[in-house]
């Protein structure tokens, strides 16, 4: 049986839970475009619990879960390379891995500035944003329905995450949420 | 690259369209570009936030988020704890629709399950009093890993369940959806029952209703009859009475936002099976029937009970236009029953996850003995192209998708573009069991489908001597 200590576990608990939208949002950042990221984050969420045991309680629990992710990461790209072109090579994904920590704060904070940007949004444009990452990024039958076509309805995607992008940014630099 | 392009190469990247030319391009930009960096961070912040909020149809294609993961942490100290305290515990595997637990006096609620469930009870008490054979008491807790179950309720309430579920029975007058599918027919002397999930609680107030609570999305209810009272757990903790046709969403504030009614994600009644066969609904016949739908609605549990399956997995009869069969307009194929079919439906390029583009069940057999599965495959084709189905049988169970071991049996049903539009002759596979549970995978391992489709049906497994 296991001696752990329930407070102590259930504090590892709560740090994981808290930082799973960190933990994905470096995954996605790590393999973009990946149909294998949720493979990934539940290897990666294993081998956290696995080690938990080496966590010391008081120390940067996101650090040390992204660099657990990293190697599984790593492995999972490694594999990838061989069958297809990446976006990250070896060189970037260090690189992006130094500074995901600080960038990809905030998730909280995010996470409701996005309801208010969502909400300014017309709601056809909210329509395609809900097919797109609903049905995934094949927008083919979408775009049947709509009669229009793929390419137009990709660059109204780009527009409107752009957007998107540029009023999240806006509200978290105004609510002073940016680190 | 034009900061312009670069955030258009970047988001074409998160959607994977970038052409190889752009991503060696982009590359180089953010080997050397701060600036294209924190962009890039921007978006990938942006594409999580994405996914999270609006694939509530999607649970099975987003990444695990804080929800989930407490599940499965909860889950797997659950399972360490059933090891632990084995004869307070029921781990079973149907064989067919039995009742289980036989009404007592003094047990809150009886079970059934349908054939092929897997599922663990767990007393809340474990190690003392009685077992959970003499019915579900106060704080007893269900997993439900694969299939459906029916609770009775002494106060004469009813709820169906569909996997995957974890509940737990916390009173006569209320019960704890942590995760899963359930409608509830509530009883006259119960009004007042409630049903609580990590985000909703739901008040009932004489009704029939369905609550979704699925992992990786706003939970959902939906109010098919009667009235009821949904309030936001967090946020906002928004309150509203609900009437009848109506369907709220919880958004991540608590605000509870109109959604359509669907009454094709819940089942009322256990699916029926024929016992002639040791695969539950292996005709994909036995869940609600998909809408009409160009290559089908993606799956829900209410669509397929019985099988565990992938987020590319569609279920579908007829098209948009209501013409039978698998495909668009009148562009159809039948199988040999012109009924359910089930389709990989694949819309991205490159090779998939395994898991995406797989359908699997596991079921009961007897170690040393010969099984055989027949399966019928098809295909329908808008490019050249060949498709092809592996379908595998694997020892044991596989609860977090298809196993990466070596399976007992396989084979590969291949369809041609050559071969025109339709169904091959069906196909046969022979495996011995080791041990008390197999499980049958089929997934789709096309080269490149992304204009064509493969789809199976009429799956059934018996023992041969």
């Amino acid at each position: 049986m296991s001696s752990e200590n329930p407070r102590s576990l259930a504090d590892f608990v709560g740090l994981l839970t808290r930082h799973q939208p960190d933990l994905l949002a470096y995954i996605i950042s790590s393999m973009p475009g990946d149909p294998d990221v949720p493979d990934i984050i539940q290897k990666s969420n294993f081998v956290l619990w696995n080690k938990r045991a080496q966590f010391r309680a008081g120390t940067d629990f996101v650090a040390w879960a992204f660099s657990i992710a990293r190697f599984e990461v790593l492995n999972h790209l490694k594999k990838q390379r061989r069958a297809r072109t990446v976006l990250l090579d070896q060189e970037l994904l260090e690189t992006l891995s130094a500074e995901a920590r600080e960038a990809l704060d905030s998730h909280d904070q995010r996470l409701v500035a996005l309801e208010v940007c969502l909400g300014q949004l017309r709601p056809q444009d909210r329509e395609l944003l809900e097919y797109r990452y609903r049905c995934g990024s094949n927008l083919q039958e979408y775009a049947d329905r709509e009669g229009r076509s793929v390419s137009a309805l990709s660059v109204t995607l780009n527009r409107l995450r752009t957007i998107l992008r540029r009023c999240v940014t806006r509200r978290l630099a105004a609510e002073g949420g940016m680190a | 690259m034009s900061p312009d392009e670069i955030e258009v190469a970047i988001q074409g990247a998160f959607d994977g369209t970038l052409r190889e030319e752009d991503c060696l391009r982009l590359r180089e930009v953010l080997k050397r570009d701060p600036a294209a960096r924190v962009l890039y961070f921007e978006h990938a912040a942006l594409h999580q936030l994405l996914v999270y909020r609006l694939s509530r149809s999607h649970p099975l294609d987003t990444a695990r988020t804080l929800i989930d993961a407490r599940l499965k942490l909860q889950n797997r100290r659950n399972v360490r704890a059933s090891l632990a305290v084995a004869a307070a515990v029921v781990l079973l595997l149907g064989l067919a629709l039995m009742r289980l637990l036989a009404p007592e006096p003094a047990a809150l609620a009886t079970m059934e399950v349908s054939a092929g469930s897997r599922f663990t009870v767990q007393a809340p008490d474990a190690g003392s009093g009685p077992s959970p054979a003499d019915g579900l008491r106060e704080g007893t807790r269900i997993r439900l890993d694969q299939g459906s179950l029916e609770l009775r309720i002494r106060n004469g309430s009813r709820a169906v369940v569909l996997a995957p579920a974890h509940l737990r029975i916390d009173s006569e007058s209320r019960m704890t959806l942590y995760e899963g599918t359930a409608w509830f027919e509530i009883g006259k002397d119960a009004k007042g029952f409630q049903v609580v999930t990590p985000q909703l609680m739901v008040t009932d107030l004489g009704t029939q209703f369905g609550v979704l609570a699925l992992p990786d999305a706003s939970h959902e209810i939906h109010v098919f009859s009667g009235k009821v009272i949904a309030r936001s757990r967090s946020g906002l903790k928004t309150e509203e009475q609900l009437t009848s046709g109506m369907a709220r969403l919880c958004d991540p504030a608590g605000r509870l936002k109109a959604v359509p009614l669907l009454p094709e994600s819940f089942l009322s009644l256990l699916p029926a099976h024929p016992p002639s066969t040791l695969i539950a609904n292996g005709g994909f016949e036995a869940g609600s029937p998909p809408p009409p739908s160009n290559y089908g609605p993606y799956a829900t549990a209410a669509m397929l009970p019985g099988w565990r399956f992938g987020s590319d997995i569609v279920v579908m009869r007829a098209t948009a236009e209501g013409h039978p069969g698998y495909g668009e307009r009148s562009i159809t194929i039948l199988s040999s029953t012109a009924d359910n079919q089930v389709g990989f439906n694949f819309g991205r390029e490159g090779r998939p996850s395994v898991k995406t583009v797989s359908l699997w069940q596991t079921f009961a057999t007897q170690p040393g003995r010969k099984y055989e599965v027949h399966f019928e495959m098809g295909a329908i084709f808008f490019e050249p192209t060949t498709l092809e189905i592996t379908a595998a049988v694997h020892d044991g169970d596989a609860p977090e998708g298809p196993p990466d071991s070596p399976p007992l049996a396989s084979q590969i049903a291949r369809r041609a573009s050559t071969d025109s539009n339709g169904y091959n002759l069906p196909v046969k596979l022979s495996f011995t069991a080791s041990s008390g549970s197999s499980t049958l995978v089929f997934t789709e391992t096309s080269e490149h489908s992304l204009s064509a489709d493969p789809v199976i049906d009429n799956i059934f497994v018996k023992e041969v001597p």
